[in-house]
Formats: C-alpha cells, structure tokens, sequence
C-alpha cells in the first residue's frame, strides 16, 4: 500500500491539489488561482470556474506529483472536497478524483470542506489536540463550532445572512477597493481610524453565538452614499477600518464567550478570512488575557488547499470511511454530516 | 466486431449518459438518465468492464463526446476520459457529439443534426457522410452552432436547394420543434447517440490517428458563461 495521498480541492475559485504522507507530512502543495478571472465581476462566476478547473486541474495533480517525487502507483488514495461549495466546481475535482480511484484501484475519500478547513491546524501544528473551538470564516461561511474530539462537533453558531467574506467583497467594492476584499480592506485599516464611525455591531449582546452582517453592510454602505451625495470626500481607511472593528468585535466577543463557556483552552481559526491580521490579533489580545491559545494555519493553509483534503483524507482512509464511486457532489453539507450522508 | 485493437471505452454525456465497450468479442454499453451522470459515471463504467471481465488497465483507447450539450454534463465526461488518459497512459479521441449523432442516423448522404440547448435554442450541425468505406468520417458541411430553431431551419431550408442524396434530420431537437423542420426529409428522433455509433466513430478517429492531447482538451461549450449568477469569494 502507497504511502502518500493525493488531496484535491475544487470547490469554489482555487485549484489546489498536494501530496500528503501517511505521517501527516505535507510534501508539495499548488495552489492556481483563478481570482484574475472572476475580479472584473466582482464575485466568482461558477461557470466561469468550473471550465477553468477542468483545465487547470491535471496540470495541478502532475506538478504536486513531480514536487512530492511521486508517481500515480505510489498513490495510497485520493481525497476530495465534496462539498459544500459551487457544485459545477466540486463535479470537476470529484470526477477527477473518481476516474483516478477506478483507475489505480485506490480507495477514494469524500472530504468535508470545511471539516478540511479546521483540519489545517492540526497539519501544521501537530501537537494540536481536541477539545476545542474552531472559528471557520471564510468568502462563503462563518461558523462557530465546538470540536469535542476528533470528527465530532457541535455548531454552536453561524452567520443569520452574509458570510464575512461576501461583506468583504461588497464594501471593498463600494470603497472602490480591489477584490477579494478581505486583504484589501485588511491592508487599506492599518492607515485608518477603527473608532472614527460607529458603525453597528449585530447580535452582540443577544445570547447566542449567531452572526449578523447584512445590517452593517447597509450601514457602511449608506454611510459612503450620503458622503457622495454632498459631494464630500470619502475617508476609505476610516470607513475600512471602522467596518473591520465593527466585525471583528462582535467575532472576539462571541468566540471569547464561547471559550469560556466551553471551557476549552485552545481556539483555531480556518479558512481564508482567518489570514485576517485585526481579526487575529484582537483575537489574540482577549485569549491571551484569559489563558487560551489561539492557533491559525500560515496564509496557504487559510485558502482553500488541497494539503487540509489529503490530511483528513488520511483519518477518513484510517477510519475506513471510503466513499463509493457514485458519491455526489453537494452544494451545502453540514459540518455534522457524514461525508458521504445521502441525505444530504 | 473488431478482435484486433484491443478495448475501447467511450463515453457521451452530451445529453443522457452513454458509457460504451468494445472489444474481442463484444459490445457492452449502459445508458443512464441527464441529471444522474455525474454521479453514475464511473460506477457504471466499473460495470460494463465487469461485465466484460477486463479491468482498467487492459483498455487501450479512450472516446468522449466533447459536446456541445449540457455544460456539466460534457465537463463531467471530459474531465473523466482526461483523467483515465492520464493515469492509464492511452490515447484519447474526442469526437463532437453531434457528429456522433449524426454516424447514428445514417451512413450515407446527409445529417442535420439539431439537439435542444434549452432557452430556446438548438446546437446543430450539417453532416455528410461518405458511405461505410473503412475510415470514413461525418465530414462537417456547417456548424456547429448554437441558435434560435427558426434561425436553424432557414439554414437547412437553405442547403436543401443544393444538397445532392439523401437528407435525414436528427437529434432531440427535431422532436422538440417538430412543426418548424422543412417536411420531407427522413427524421431520426432520439435523445441518446447510438452505442454503436460511439463506438465506431471512436474507433475510426483513433484508426485515423485523430487523437487529442489529454492535458489540452477542452469541451466544445459554443456558449460563453453565464455571469449573471456570481457568488461570494471562497477561501
Ligand atoms: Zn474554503
């Protein structure tokens, strides 16, 4: 039996594919990104990025091969994101992934995206155990979770409408910043006032570990509109800043609780927006004065990557979760869910 | 059938799913509904090589519609026969569908192929085919093209005049817009390519030496994307 696993994540605007050892040990990782495709409209554009997949898709496998000094025998497996994600993308790695397992007779493995998301930490900080509580924050989620051991959790907390990134991308784009959002207002607040507009902070004092951000979008957005309608200059880095703060307090606030609550002592960020830099370290400051550790992954971890699919391709393989060859893809699949639950 | 070439594997799902052996000693094929290829793909192309006995590494040529037709659909089975290729090391032809459709509805004379695009469109295609001669292939006379089914009816309305032999119509297309079609010609109605037809017109292509680099081929779309339904960024 081969000693290395293929990860292979397609599920929104990356292609990314890597090597991963039966210990654990990232061996080559490639990431192409498709985000100067999908800039002009502002957003990813599925069909868009479904046909760049498909082309970008073997090249990708044959260089993280070649890097790993592996050939297609050697594979112990192939993991896959199957969900959640845009469907057209996930059909592209998934198909791929099945027409590899047919064809080396390896077992495939059906990955949770955002189970691979919190399994990024425990790549690269080894020693990392559970209990703890995992913040996925990414362009199309925002989650809350306790992880009680390994593979079980419980959702203490979601978004009610936007996901942080989507609120990004938006008000990057009314302030006439570039896109993604997320880095660009992260970069442009390090030269602006976070106190300077008081902007609402949702939900934050309301019980539960839920997130809101469509009314702070409004807010922002009105904000900038009236400034223009009396001609006025708009001060983007006080906008950007004051917006991320009013984010992020609500984020720090509730994760803090939820530590507390939980009695856990470690929290791990995942997905992109944990590459956020205000978001850690207000997230940093507040843990650390309580005695918890926070953990995040190193910026190529926090994208979507397929070094965090071949890493929980390893634990499925280990726990003889292998999926069959008529697994579908699947466009919303709970963090709960079994990776291959029909029902879903 | 053929007892010389080794195993062929094609696949189309262009329209329903189409997944087709041939080999020493026969012709094994499996066709399933549109909306499940994605997920029956492979499970039924591990069934037609049990059936045949044989396993993946003892085929010898890979075929796949490379479209036009349902976009997921043709992706699917494109990044599939890609994959196999790849990983197999064999050769891969990649036929238009329609033309498929066309080898299946006559072997001589001329095929208007008109498959339904939704939106109310039609992809279609005019073929010519040669006769059974070893070899020959559908020879593209126009098309293939994505268009109103008025606009592709004034096309073949137009050819007609001068079209020489016989004329069929084929393709779900013809069915769909029956009334519009010029009366006359011969209709092959059907919304899946004839397994043998997938099977020959693969086998011909290879014989030819027609084959595609797997790392380049790209499905035949004639669409440009819809970017009317962005989504957030990932990550
Ligand atoms: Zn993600």
């Amino acid at each position: 039996m081969g000693e290395h696993l293929l990860g292979i994540e397609t599920s929104c605007d990356e292609t990314s594919t890597a090597v991963v050892s039966r210990e654990g040990r990232l061996l080559s990782l490639v990431i192409a990104s498709q985000t100067d495709l999908h800039a002009r409209y502002g957003g990813v554009v599925p069909e868009i990025a479904s046909r760049a997949h498909l082309e970008a898709l073997i090249p990708a496998v044959r260089e993280c091969l070649s890097e790993a000094g592996v050939v297609y025998r050697d594979l112990a497996g192939v993991a896959v994101t199957r969900g959640p994600g845009l469907v057209g993308s996930l059909l592209v790695g998934l198909t791929a992934a099945k027409a590899m397992a047919l064809a080396l007779d390896i077992p495939l493995l059906a990955v949770n995206h955002l189970e691979a998301h919190i399994y990024a930490n425990f790549l690269h900080h080894p020693g990392l155990e559970p209990p703890l509580l995992a913040f996925v924050v990414s362009g199309g989620h925002t989650l809350l979770v306790h992880m009680i051991e390994h593979r079980r959790y419980r959702v203490l907390g979601e978004t009610l409408d936007d996901a942080a990134g989507e609120a990004y991308d938006k008000i990057a784009r009314v302030l006439g910043l570039g896109y993604p959002g997320g880095p660009e207002i992260d970069r442009v607040s390090r030269r602006g006032d976070p106190h300077a507009i008081p902007f609402p902070r949702a939900l934050i004092r309301d019980g539960t570990y839920n997130f809101s951000l469509s009314g702070l979008k409004t807010a922002v957005i009105n904000y900038v509109r009236k400034l223009e309608e009396k001609g006025e200059r708009i001060p983007v880095e006080d906008v950007a800043a004051s917006f991320q703060a009013a984010v992020v307090d609500v984020q720090v606030r509730k994760i803090s609780r939820a530590a507390e609550e939980t009695g856990v002592n470690t929290v791990v960020l995942a997905g992109g927006v944990a590459a956020n830099r205000w978001l850690r370290e207000k997230l940093e400051e507040e843990l650390t004065a309580r005695g918890v550790g926070l953990y995040y992954p190193p910026p190529a971890l926090c994208a979507d990557n397929g070094a965090m699919v071949a890493y929980l391709g390893w634990r499925l393989l280990e726990e003889g979760e292998v999926a069959s060859l008529d697994v579908d893809a699947a466009a919303s699949l709970p963090l709960t869910g079994s990776a291959f639950d029909p029902a879903t | 059938m053929r007892t010389d070439e080794g195993w062929l594997l094609a696949m189309d799902l262009s329209g329903a799913g189409l997944v087709v052996l041939e080999g020493p000693g026969g012709l094994w094929h499996r066709s399933f509904e549109a909306a499940k290829g994605a997920s029956l793909l492979f499970t039924t192309v591990k069934e037609v090589l049990g059936e045949a006995g044989i396993g993946p590494d003892q085929l010898s040529v890979l075929g796949v519609g490379r479209g036009p037709g349902s976009f997921t659909g043709v992706r699917t089975a494109v990044m599939g026969a890609k994959t196999l290729a790849e990983v197999l090391r064999i050769p891969l032809v990649a036929p238009d569908s329609l033309a498929i459709i066309a080898s299946g509805a006559a072997s001589r004379g001329h095929v208007f192929v008109a498959v339904d695009a939704r939106r109310r469109e039609v992809y279609h295609a005019l073929f010519r085919l040669d006769g059974e001669g070893e070899g020959e292939l559908p020879r593209l006379v126009e098309g293939p093209s994505v268009s109103p089914p008025e606009a592709a009816a004034r096309r073949i309305r137009y050819w007609m005049r001068d079209l020489e032999g016989d004329l069929v119509l084929a393709g779900n297309g013809i069915r769909v817009y029956g009334d519009l079609w010029p009366r006359g010609p011969a209709r092959r109605d059907t919304d899946l390519p004839d397994p043998r037809a997938l099977a020959g017109l693969c086998r011909k292509l290879f014989e030819r030496g027609v084959t595609e680099d797997h790392l380049y081929l790209r499905p035949l779309y004639l669409r440009q994307p819809d970017v009317g339904g962005r989504r957030g960024g990932g990550g």
